[in-house]
């Protein structure tokens, strides 16, 4: 009786809905600029430098927070006395340079040793004092192994071909709990000319030569890349992403790596500061919060100021990325035409953020 | 089964006799009693909470669980007119001169014109019942809401309803008149869900096949339930079919569902089994590549067997599986420190109810249940050097037991007690088998609550009824356990801590407890006319922590202590509720204030993942709410609908004397799901009996944001500088849904049905904000960007067919 029962059921299916999606265009993550309110503020002193292992000078920068939004800039605080002492009685008071508001110790001057406290102190020409945490200098091991896979994925409908190099870094961490570590990268490239101007006309540029050997910098303004041993004490960081190489030419790429070691407290700070620059709105990120820094205001207590002063032990390696066996082609700029003779007959390769005449540390031509 | 009836209407007609004969030696108005059994006419299956009204003398009866009614009145002829959601009223003219037996069916009103779209209970219970800021919606009107992706969704359509919000499309849980996403109690078939979703927010957990109905109970909170601080979402598994065998189901882009159930002994015992499966990964397939190497995957399994060897004894066994699958092609989300090349989320739940409902006579009902619930969630990297599985789960295990006593027509008692033993386990880190990750295993939390309560409603005359409640309830925390004692004058860290203290397995350390009154009153000042109050005290026990906008299906549970204080919720509610033209229209307004003592928020930087004590990374402070939520409803008519509009605010104060423990340096501030203003509107228009169409407009205030107040540049990178929390808000919410639904005229009796479900979501594609979030960099022209979720108009269609 059950089973004719069931054999009628099964025949009799009650229910069958068939589903069809439209397309799926913005579903995930469609990101749009947005233009949010200015927010006033008081300004408030910010303080960014900090002393290494490394040969110096060292640079403390001070600035004054404007009113938030994209455009704003902050001004620059100048006529302070800057002192970085360490824990041993040896200090410099840092010389201004002009415009003002950078302040830097001589080359031949204090230089940071590993295991050291040190100390920055702020007087600010208004008469406030700001005084740092006493930071701890830990030292830096060797950059173990530094090395590259090449990772291609190939075209879609929607997405074209990709070609890049992920650089990863092996490091031996010391037994010893309580090691944190940051990661700077550097690329170093030489330009095929040193002042280039678009000729929209003709889809290219026209430029003018270098008057000596000259470098463009490239480095990631906003990556925050640390790590700590909390996780793994004592055994080997392994597969620490650095960064993504591009494939803009079949050329090699050359790449220098810092790898910083950290204070707790700075590594916190940065930790606090990649939670906040890594968010991408999505609905698992961290609420933004302040971070502060390890500066106080001595004379007003309570008084934000925020910024790091750190003492960070160094150790720098270099890698070449070959990339001359690269799936698909490159991605390459637009043709630089160089016009015999141009006026100028060369442009001089100055010396700053973006560009040096000086030869990279490991570069072979 | 025809004796036993046979046998029961001679009980009742003794028992009537018997009433007659004391109410004709007692006094001059001598009543009779009509009596019976009203039941589904298709099933056969009880109706409890079916509204009895005797229309020409406006007194009402509510049947019981076992669907057994009676109605006592002089002697004369009478309209009896029987109603509940779902069912075609119905009305029966009685000449009531001696006791009578009558059974009563009840038809389905699926083909009905004038059905309820989104409804609560049955046409005149929002004025008729006592308690406040209740609301049921059917299974069937949960399918009238235009839906997303084809998906029928319990939780999405619950947000249609005045008083609930969400911090965004695709967020998992639901915030209730200021309470966070963990503060609802949401129960399926009596077991708690401590997940409510699947695909990380998208969708919910229950499978709309086997749902019955949905109760939100946002205001009086009965006395029979306790442990949020909130609402409580009471989620009915229907009753397996006891007559005969059926196959359902149904196959669609993100889930396919198959469902059967039928008689094993006919009548007696029954059972259900439906589970729903999605495997949708191809659509990550042509997603952009960072999310080409996502996998989403998700099953539920939900079974229910049903033993009634007699009327009076129903013993029901309800399972539940539920697990999630989630890989994601880098660690952005893991919380970890560990390098990653993907990171695969798994969570599940599993749960068990053995039910056993003793009706002892009409006035005694005994319900008694078992309940296991788990809830289990693991993250995990697959990379040998750096391998690692995260694992974290909650262990709930109950038994309660309420009974149910009904002397007479005017109180309805109802004792009860309840003890839960829960299991928290925070998170354990296993490295795998040639990591360099270190293991990690947070103590697990071990407590007893234990709950016991006493309720009466009351009818004090014809138009004042009260319903008095009382629950008692307490947390026993007990070892093994390792308790810090922190320097008294300081903020509690780490670094603060004194000394430990052990305790042994099954050592009592710490107990927090206390009385929760529960109020209602209803007062019907005039014919569909009334006006109720209401006030509650909830206590919560168990909190999920996480400092993330939506809490992650990996985010740890945490139970009170002596650190973490319990939540206690006290809410005071007015309305007014009126009914004209036959319950045609139906307009309410309620307003209602709340405090909250112990309201948890983070603390700037919080880590809460592998944190030792939960306690010093969270601060508590008190929560203030307050709102008014106005609704008007059309339930007949070629055109029915409703429109609702809540304003709420919610604010959270979070001081303290030591400035680590401070939000907003101790000034209120909006809680992440403030949003002011809340607009929803549904209409459906139903000009035949084979064609509908339904819009759906919702508008919202958008939510509380934190904007940097300015940039730092520290060792050449960008930092924004927060200063106070949720200071911003993200643009306005609004969007325009829009379904039609064209079935087989009813009239031509075929035998192979079909219909068509056509739906838009997002009509005139608003890309509404889900979030406004901020990158600093000197390369780029603007650094401020809006993110949505459902960016485009999102169009499904679905083809039924029944044969």
């Amino acid at each position: 009786m059950m089973n004719t029962e069931i054999m009628l059921a099964s025949t009799r299916i009650l229910k069958q809905g068939l589903g069809f999606l439209g397309l799926i265009a913005c579903l995930f993550s469609c990101i749009t600029p947005f233009q949010p309110d200015t927010v006033r503020v008081e300004p408030m002193l910010i303080v960014d430098g900090q002393i290494t292992d490394q040969p110096g000078p060292y640079t403390v920068r001070l600035t004054r927070t404007s009113d938030y939004s994209i455009k704003s800039v902050n001004l620059l605080e100048p006529g302070a006395t800057v002192v970085i002492a360490d824990n041993l009685g040896n200090q410099e008071t840092l010389n201004e340079q002009s415009p003002g508001g950078v302040y830097q110790t001589s080359a031949s001057g204090l230089r940071g040793v590993p295991g050291r406290r040190y100390t920055l102190t702020i007087q600010t020409r208004a008469g406030k004092r700001y005084v740092s945490e006493s930071e701890v200098m830990p030292a830096a091991p060797p950059i173990q192994k530094l090395y590259y896979e090449s990772n291609y994925a190939p075209a879609t409908g929607i997405a074209s071909q990709r070609q890049t190099w992920a650089v990863y870094l092996d490091t031996k961490d010391p037994d010893t709990l309580g090691n944190y570590y940051k990661w700077n990268w550097t690329h170093y490239e030489m330009p095929t000319a040193c002042k280039k101007t678009f000729v929209a006309s003709g889809n290219y540029y026209t430029g003018i030569s270098c008057c000596s050997d000259c470098w463009d910098i490239t480095r990631c303004y906003t990556c925050v890349n640390i790590n700590s041993d909390a996780n793994i004490n004592g055994k080997a960081i392994s597969r620490q992403p650095i960064t993504d190489v591009p494939f803009t030419s079949f050329s090699r790429y050359y790449l220098e790596v810092e790898q910083q070691a950290l204070s707790k407290s700075a590594y916190q700070f940065w930790k606090r500061v990649q939670q906040l620059t890594g968010n991408t709105g999505g609905l698992f990120d961290v609420a933004p919060s302040s971070v502060p820094g390890n500066m106080k205001c001595t004379t007003t207590p309570g008084e934000p100021v925020y910024g790091y002063f750190g003492a960070v032990g160094i150790s720098v390696s270099y890698l070449y990325v070959d990339r001359s066996t690269g799936q698909g082609g490159p991605n390459l700029d637009l043709p630089t035409v160089i016009p015999y003779p141009t006026n100028p007959s060369c442009i001089v390769c100055e010396n700053s953020l973006y560009r040096t005449p000086n030869k990279p540390r490991f570069w072979t031509y | 089964m025809y004796l036993l009836r046979l046998l029961l209407l001679s009980l009742w007609l003794f028992n009537g006799a018997f009433a007659q004969q004391k109410n004709d030696s007692g006094s001059n108005t001598a009543t009779f009693s009509a009596t019976g059994y009203v039941r589904d006419a298709k099933t056969g299956k009880p109706i409890q909470g079916v509204n009895i009204v005797v229309l020409n003398v406006s007194k009402g009866y509510v049947t019981a669980k076992d669907g057994f009614y009676t109605v006592q009145l002089p002697p004369g002829n009478y309209i009896l007119r029987f109603s509940h959601v779902g069912y075609r009223p119905k009305q029966d003219t009685i000449s009531l001169q001696k006791t009578l037996f009558r059974e009563v069916a009840m038809d389905d009103d699926a083909k009905d014109l004038d059905e309820v779209v989104v409804t609560s209970e049955t046409p005149d219970r929002n004025v008729r019942k006592v308690e406040i800021g209740v609301s049921q919606l059917t299974i069937r009107s949960i399918r009238r809401i235009p839906p997303l992706m084809g998906e029928v969704d319990v939780v999405r359509s619950l947000l249609l309803l005045p008083g609930v919000t969400t911090v965004g499309e695709g967020a998992p849980g639901f915030n209730v008149r200021g309470g966070g996403a963990d503060q609802n109690l949401i129960l399926f078939d009596e077991a708690p869900v401590f997940n409510s979703s699947h695909l990380m927010g998208f969708f919910s957990v229950f499978n709309p096949d086997v749902v019955r109905d949905v109760t939100l109970n946002r205001g009086g909170v009965a006395a029979a339930f306790g442990g949020r601080a909130s609402s409580v979402l009471d989620v009915k598994i229907k009753e397996p079919d006891a007559t005969k065998w059926g196959i359902n189901g149904g196959i669609g882009l993100i889930s396919s569902r198959l469902g059967v159930e039928g008689p094993i002994i006919k009548n007696k015992l029954s059972f259900l089994a439906a589970v729903r499966a999605s495997f949708n990964d191809f659509l990550f397939k042509l997603a952009p590549p960072n999310l080409r190497g996502t996998q989403a995957n998700f099953y539920d399994l939900t079974s229910k067997l049903k033993y009634q060897p007699n009327e009076k004894n129903t013993i029901t066994l309800t399972g539940y599986v539920s697990t999630d699958v989630f890989k994601l092609a880098s660690d952005s989300l893991s919380g970890q420190e560990i390098n990653a090349s993907s990171t695969r989320f798994n969570y599940q739940t599993m749960n068990a109810v053995l039910r056993w409902n003793y009706f002892m006579s009409k006035q005694l009902n005994l319900a008694t249940s078992l309940i296991l619930s788990r809830y289990q969630a693991d993250l995990s990297s697959p990379d040998s050097a750096n391998a690692f599985q995260l694992k974290s789960g909650v262990w709930h295990r109950q038994v309660k037991s309420d009974l149910t006593f009904t002397p007479n027509q005017v109180h309805q008692w109802q004792v009860g007690v309840s003890a839960i033993d829960y299991l928290v386990q925070p998170n354990t880190r296993i490295p795998g088998p040639y990591s360099n990750v270190l293991p990690v295993d947070l103590a697990r939390e071990w407590a007893y609550e234990l709950a016991a309560y006493i309720q009466d409603e009351w009818k004090l005359n014809t138009n004042i009824a009260i319903i008095a409640g009382l629950r008692y309830s307490a947390l026993l925390n007990r070892g093994p356990a390792v308790v810090r004692t922190y320097l008294e004058n300081g903020p509690k860290e780490d670094e603060a801590v004194t000394s430990t203290k052990s305790y042994d397995a099954g050592n009592v350390y710490h107990t927090a407890g206390g009385l929760e009154p529960r109020l209602a009153i209803r007062w019907t000042v005039g014919d569909g006319r009334a006006i109720k109050a209401g006030y509650s005290r909830l206590r919560q026990y168990i909190q999920q922590v996480t400092n993330t906008t939506a809490a992650l299906p990996t985010s740890r549970w945490h139970l009170s202590d002596m650190f973490t204080k319990p939540v206690i919720a006290d809410q005071w509610s007015l309305g007014y509720f009126t009914n004209t033209t036959d319950n045609a229209i139906e307009a309410s307004g309620e307003v209602y204030y709340k405090t909250l003592t112990n309201a948890i928020d983070y603390r700037d930087g919080a880590e809460l993942q592998l944190a030792q004590a939960v306690e010093t990374q969270i601060v508590q402070g008190s929560g203030q709410a307050y709102g008014l939520e106005g609704l008007l409803r059309k339930n007949k008519g070629r055109w029915t609908g409703f429109m609702s509009y809540t304003y709420a605010r919610t604010f959270l104060t979070m001081n303290s004397p030591y400035v680590s423990e401070r939000v907003n340096n101790g000034n209120p501030y909006a809680a992440n799901y403030d949003k002011p203003h809340t607009l929803n509107i549904l209409a459906t228009h139903r000009p035949t009996s084979w064609f509908s169409l339904s819009l759906n407009f919702t508008y919202s205030t958008g939510r509380p944001t934190t904007q940097p107040s300015a940039i730092a540049r520290v060792a050449s990178i960008l930092v924004p500088i927060y200063l106070d929390r949720n200071q911003q808000r993200v643009p306005d919410y609004h969007r325009l849904d829009f379904s039609m639904t064209f079935e087989q005229n009813p009239l031509k009796k075929k035998k192979n049905q079909s219909s068509w479900v056509f739906s838009v979501y997002n009509v005139y594609a608003r890309k509404n904000a889900y979030s406004i979030f901020y990158k600093l960099s000197p390369a780029s022209a603007t650094d401020a960007y809006k993110l949505s979720i459902f960016g485009t108009a999102f169009p499904s269609l679905t083809y039924n067919f029944k044969f």
